[in-house]
C-alpha cells in the first residue's frame, strides 16, 4: 500500500503541536458509519416500493364509483400515465375510444383522474379539482373544466356511407373512394387498417387509434396524403355548425419522427351559394402540418355558419405522399 | 502466524468458491423462469450450427476443414465472433444431448454464460483482493453478482456478461503478465485476449487500457532501461500479435475471404443501426444519443450503496495518489517504489472503467442496449466499491470494538451483509422482469416507469403469461407473439414453458389474442389492436410491481 496512511511529515526543530489526527480520524469513522445507515435507508425502501402495488379490488372499487357519477361528456383518465393499461382493463366499457385516446381535452366538461401515488395528469393542468375519494390505494379525483366547450357535431361520427364521401381529385378527374366493411388488418408497425373505411387507389380513410409524435395514443381519421397532383376531399354530409370548428391533425409517429416529409395542408370549405357567385365552395380556413409539430389544434372560424347544417369539405394536400400517414380530428362547438 | 495466514486464505477462497456457486445455482434454477429474448433464439441456432462443426471436427477433421463446411456452420450470425456460441454448442452437445445433465436445452445453451458471470466474479475478487486486500476483494465480488442487470443478463446465452467476465480475465492477465514479468503469464494474456476479441467486439476498446496504463507506468517508474522497457512492452506485443492469431483460430467464419470478412465485420458494428429506447420519457432513435444516459441509468440500475462505495472507493484512491505527488513535490525526494505500485494499479482499475464506459459518452454512439453494453466496466467499479468497503471496515472497527464485543472477522462479516441485503433484495425482486426492474434511488419498477425509462426489450417477458394463457386462452387459439421471435416462441412451447397448442401468429388480426410488450415505440402495436378489435380493454394486464408488461387483447367474438 502507498504510504497515504501517513498524514505529513512533522517539521523538525519545532515543539509538537496538538496532533488534530484523533478527533479526525474519530469524525471519519462516524462519517464512514453513514454507509451502513444508507444501506439500510435503502433496503427500507426497496422494501416500500414493492409493497405498493394497487390491488385489483382497489380499481374495482374505483370504476364501480365512476360508473355511478359518470356523463357522457366526462373523461376518465389514469395517473400516472403508466398505469393506463391496467385502468382500462378494470375500467372496461367507461373507457371508450374517445377517452383512451382523446383529441382534445377541451371537449370533456369534467375529468375523472384515477390516480396512485399522487400522480396528477399534466394534460389536466388548469382544471379545477371539485372532489376526491379514496378506494383503497387509488384516489378518484373529479375535476371541472373552466375551459369546456359543447361539441355540437363530431366529424368522427360521419365516418359511414351515408354521412360521408371521400374523392380523390387530380386536375378534372374525380375518383370517389368506396366504403367497405371487414377486413380490419394491424402489424406491429404503421397505421391499422380499421373495418369500416372508405377505400381509395391509394390507401384507406377511416377512424384509427394511432400514436401520434409522442407516441400519445390518437383517435381520429386517417387519411393518408396523395401525390403531389391529387388532393384528397372528404366530405361530411349535414354538419351541425357552431361558432367555430376545433381541428387537430398530426402524422403517425412513424411518419413524422424523421422529419423528412413534406407539409400536408388541409383546407375547409363549406358549398354556399351566393348571388354574385353561384353555387361555391367558400374556404374557411386552412392548416398546415409540419413535421416536428406533433399533434397540434387550431380553431377554424365559422360563425357565419352558426346554427345552419351544410356539408364541410376538408381537402387534404401535400407534394409528396412519402410517409404522409396523416390524421385528423374535428368538432363543431 | 504464516500458518494461520495460509488458513485465512484458503478459507477466503473456500467462501468465495462457495459464494460462487451458489450463484451459479441460483442462476440454474431460476433459469427456466426467465423467457428467452430474441437475440438467444438466434444464438441457440447458431450455437448448435458449431456444435455440428465441432462434432464433424472430432470425427472427420478433413472434411471439417473444408470451405463448405466451415461456412456451412459459421456463416450464420456471423455478424458476432464465435467463441461463446462454440461454448454454448458444445454445452448443449454434452450438458443435454449427450449427458443429459440439463432436461432444458435452453439451460444447456445458457450455462456457459452462467459460468462467465461467475468468471467475472471470480476474477473480481482475485484482482480486488491482490490490489485492495481480501475484504475489498470479497465485497466487490458480491457487489458485481448483486447488481439485478447483470444477474438478468448473466442468465442468457448472449454475450454481454460474456465479455464482461472476458475483459475482466484480460486485465487480470494483463496485470499478471505486467507484475510477474513472467513468459508464461505474457502468452497467457495474448491468448487470453484472442479469446476476449473472439467473444464481443467491445474487446476493440481493451487496447486503450493497457497501452495507458503502460504509458503510466512507463512514467512513474524511478527508471526505465532497455531491460524494463522490453518487460514493459512484452504484454503490448503480445497482445498484438497472439490477439488476433488466437481469435482467428478459434472463428472459422473468418478462415476463407478473410479481408473482406473483418471489414464487414467492422463495418457492421461501426455503422451500427439505431434501434428505440425510452430515455427520460423520450423515445431515442437516431443520433444524437444524449451523454448523459449512461450516467443516469447507471444509478437507476446499479443499487445505490454500490456506487456510493465505488465513488468513496475511487475519491480515497485519488485522495491518495494526491498525497503522494503532493509529498514527492514537497520532499523532493523520489517516493518508494511500492507506493507508486500501488498508482499503477489504480491506474488500471481506473482505466478499466472509464474505457468501457468513454465510448457511451460519444454522441454518435447508438444507445440500443440499455445498460449492458458497459457492463465491461463493472467489475472494476465493484472493485472500488470493495476497496471503499474495506476502508470503512477498518474505520468502524475501533468504534465497534470498543462498544461491542465481536470479533474482526465477524465484524466485517456482519457489514458486508448489511452492504449488500439492498442488492440481494434489489436483484432476487427482479426476475423475471430484470429490465423492467429499477433501483430504489429511481423508485423502483414504478419509479423507473414513471420516469419514462425504457421497460423492457427483446419481447422475452412473454413467457410470464403462462398462467394467464394456462387458463384463459382455448385450445388451437391463435396469438399475436409481438416482439417475441418465432423461436423463442417455437422454443418455449418446446420446453414445456408455454402451451405448445397455441399457434403464432404474426398479425394481431390473424389471433384470437394479442399481446404488447410494452415499451414505449411499441405503442403502435397497442394503438393498432385497439383499431383492429374495436376495443379499448386489455382481458388481462401482465405487472410487476404494479406497471404494465405485457398487454394481452381478445378479438371480439373470440370469448371463452
Amino acid at each position: 500500500m502507498p504510504a497515504d496512511n501517513q498524514d505529513g511529515a512533522k517539521s523538525a526543530g519545532r515543539p509538537p503541536a496538538p496532533s488534530p489526527r484523533p478527533r479526525r480520524l474519530v469524525f471519519a469513522a462516524y462519517a464512514f458509519a453513514l454507509l451502513p445507515v444508507l444501506a439500510l435507508a435503502e433496503l427500507a425502501a426497496h422494501a416500500v416500493e414493492v409493497r405498493g402495488t394497487v390491488p385489483d379490488d382497489d380499481y374495482k372499487a374505483a370504476a364501480q364509483a365512476v360508473g355511478k357519477e359518470l356523463r357522457d361528456d366526462d373523461l376518465v383518465i389514469f395517473a400516472p400515465g403508466w398505469s393506463d393499461p391496467v385502468g382500462r382493463m378494470h375500467f372496461g366499457a367507461l373507457v371508450t375510444p374517445e377517452r383512451a385516446a382523446f383529441t382534445d381535452v377541451s371537449r370533456f366538461a369534467r375529468a375523472f383522474e384515477v390516480s396512485q401515488g399522487g400522480a396528477t395528469r399534466p394534460e389536466l393542468a388548469w382544471f379545477q379539482p371539485v372532489s376526491e375519494t379514496r378506494h383503497g390505494s387509488l384516489v378518484v379525483r373529479r375535476l371541472d373544466n373552466p375551459r369546456y366547450e359543447k361539441v355540437i357535431d363530431d366529424l368522427l361520427d360521419h365516418v359511414g356511407p351515408d354521412k360521408m364521401t371521400v374523392h380523390a381529385r387530380t386536375g378534372a378527374n374525380d375518383a370517389e373512394c368506396r366504403f367497405v366493411v371487414g377486413g380490419a388488418a394491424a402489424g406491429t408497425w404503421g397505421p391499422a387498417t380499421p373495418a369500416k373505411r372508405f377505400q381509395c387507389g391509394h390507401g384507406h380513410v377511416g377512424v384509427v387509434t394511432m400514436p401520434d409524435l409522442a407516441y400519445t395514443p390518437r383517435r381520429c381519421i386517417y387519411a393518408p396524403a396523395t401525390d403531389g397532383a391529387t388532393r384528397l376531399r372528404i366530405t361530411f354530409l349535414d354538419v351541425k355548425f357552431g361558432a367555430k370548428i376545433r381541428f387537430s391533425h398530426g402524422i403517425h409517429v412513424e411518419g413524422e419522427r424523421a422529419k423528412k416529409g413534406a407539409p400536408v395542408e388541409a383546407v375547409f370549405k363549406v358549398p354556399v351559394e351566393t348571388k354574385g357567385e353561384g353555387e361555391h365552395e367558400k374556404t374557411y380556413g386552412r392548416a398546415v402540418h409540419r413535421d416536428g409539430d406533433g399533434w397540434s389544434t387550431l380553431d377554424v372560424d365559422t360563425r357565419e355558419l352558426a346554427g345552419n347544417t351544410g356539408d364541410l369539405v376538408v381537402e387534404l394536400h401535400a407534394t409528396s405522399a412519402q410517409e404522409r400517414k396523416y390524421c385528423f380530428a374535428g368538432t363543431t362547438r | 502466524m504464516i500458518v494461520h495466514k495460509r488458513r485465512l486464505v484458503f478459507n477466503t477462497r473456500l467462501g468465495l468458491a462457495l459464494g460462487v456457486a451458489a450463484y451459479l445455482a441460483w442462476l440454474i434454477r431460476s433459469a427456466r423462469t426467465l423467457g428467452f429474448c430474441r437475440d438467444e433464439s438466434f444464438y441457440f441456432d447458431a450455437a448448435q450450427n458449431h456444435a455440428r462443426w465441432i462434432k464433424l471436427l472430432l470425427d472427420s477433421p478433413k472434411r471439417a476443414f473444408e470451405r463448405g463446411a466451415v461456412d456451412g456452420a459459421f456463416s450464420y450470425n456471423h455478424e458476432h465472433p464465435s467463441f461463446l456460441k462454440n461454448l454454448f454448442g458444445v454445452s448443449w452437445a454434452y450438458l443435454h444431448e449427450k449427458w443429459h445433465v440439463f432436461d432444458d436445452a435452453s439451460t444447456s445453451f445458457r450455462f456457459p454464460g452462467m459460468v462467465m458471470a461467475c468468471l467475472a466474479i471470480a476474477v473480481t475478487y482475485s484482482m480486488g483482493s491482490r490490489f485492495y486486500g481480501r475484504v475489498a476483494g470479497l465485497f466487490a465480488a458480491g457487489a458485481l453478482a448483486l447488481m439485478p442487470r447483470v444477474f438478468y443478463h448473466a442468465h442468457l446465452a448472449c454475450f454481454d456478461v460474456g465479455i464482461m467476465a472476458m475483459i475482466a480475465a484480460s486485465v487480470w492477465a494483463y496485470e499478471r503478465a505486467h507484475a510477474t514479468g513472467k513468459p508464461s503469464w505474457i502468452v497467457a494474456f495474448g491468448v487470453v485476449y484472442g479469446m476476449t476479441l473472439d467473444t464481443k467486439h467491445n474487446a476493440w476498446m481493451l487496447p486503450a487500457v493497457f497501452l495507458g496504463h503502460t504509458l503510466v507506468v512507463a512514467s512513474t517508474s524511478p527508471k526505465v532501461d532497455v531491460r524494463r522497457a522490453v518487460r514493459l512492452a512484452a504484454p503490448l506485443v503480445s497482445m498484438g500479435t497472439l490477439g488476433p492469431l488466437v481469435c482467428y483460430a478459434l472463428w472459422p467464419w473468418l478462415w476463407n475471404d478473410t479481408q473482406p470478412r473483418i471489414r464487414e465485420y467492422v463495418s457492421f458494428h461501426m455503422n451500427h443501426e439505431y434501434y428505440n429506447m425510452e430515455f427520460l420519457g423520450r423515445n431515442y432513435f437516431s443520433a444524437p444519443s444524449p451523454p448523459h444516459y449512461a450516467p443516469v441509468m447507471i444509478a437507476a440500475t446499479v443499487p445505490t450503496i454500490t456506487l456510493v462505495l465505488f465513488a468513496v472507493g475511487a475519491a480515497e484512491r485519488l485522495r491518495s495518489f494526491g498525497r503522494l505527488v503532493a509529498r514527492r513535490l514537497r520532499t523532493k525526494e523520489a517516493q518508494p517504489e511500492l507506493a507508486w505500485t500501488a498508482v499503477q494499479r489504480d491506474a488500471l482499475v481506473f482505466a478499466a472503467v472509464a474505457v468501457p464506459l468513454a465510448v457511451f459518452f460519444l454522441p454518435s454512439t447508438p444507445i440500443f442496449g440499455g445498460t449492458k453494453h458497459w457492463f465491461p466496466a463493472y467489475p472494476f467499479m465493484a472493485m472500488l466499491a470493495g476497496r471503499a468497503f474495506s476502508v470503512a471496515r477498518a474505520r468502524l472497527w475501533p468504534l465497534v470494538r470498543s462498544r461491542i464485543p465481536i470479533r474482526s472477522g465477524m465484524f466485517a462479516a456482519a457489514l458486508g451483509l448489511v452492504c449488500l441485503a439492498a442488492p440481494l433484495a434489489a436483484t432476487a425482486h427482479s426476475h423475471p422482469f430484470g429490465l423492467s426492474a429499477y433501483v430504489p434511488l429511481a423508485g423502483g419498477t414504478r419509479g423507473g416507469a414513471s420516469l419514462g425509462l425504457n421497460r423492457q426489450f427483446w419481447g422475452f417477458t412473454t413467457q410470464s403469461l403462462a398462467p394467464f394463457l394456462e387458463r384463459e386462452a382455448r385450445p388451437g387459439e391463435r396469438i399475436f407473439i409481438h416482439d417475441t421471435t418465432w423461436g423463442a416462441f417455437g422454443r418455449m412451447q418446446q420446453e414445456k414453458r408455454l402451451r405448445s397448442d397455441l399457434s403464432g401468429v404474426g398479425a394481431p388480426t390473424d389471433g384470437d389474442l394479442a399481446i404488447v410488450h410494452h415499451e414505449l415505440h411499441m405503442a403502435e402495436a397497442d394503438t393498432n389492436i385497439q383499431t383492429a378489435y374495436e376495443t379499448t380493454t386489455p382481458v388481462y394486464v401482465l405487472t410487476h410491481d404494479g406497471v404494465p408488461i405485457i398487454s394481452v387483447y381478445r378479438r371480439p367474438g373470440t370469448r371463452r
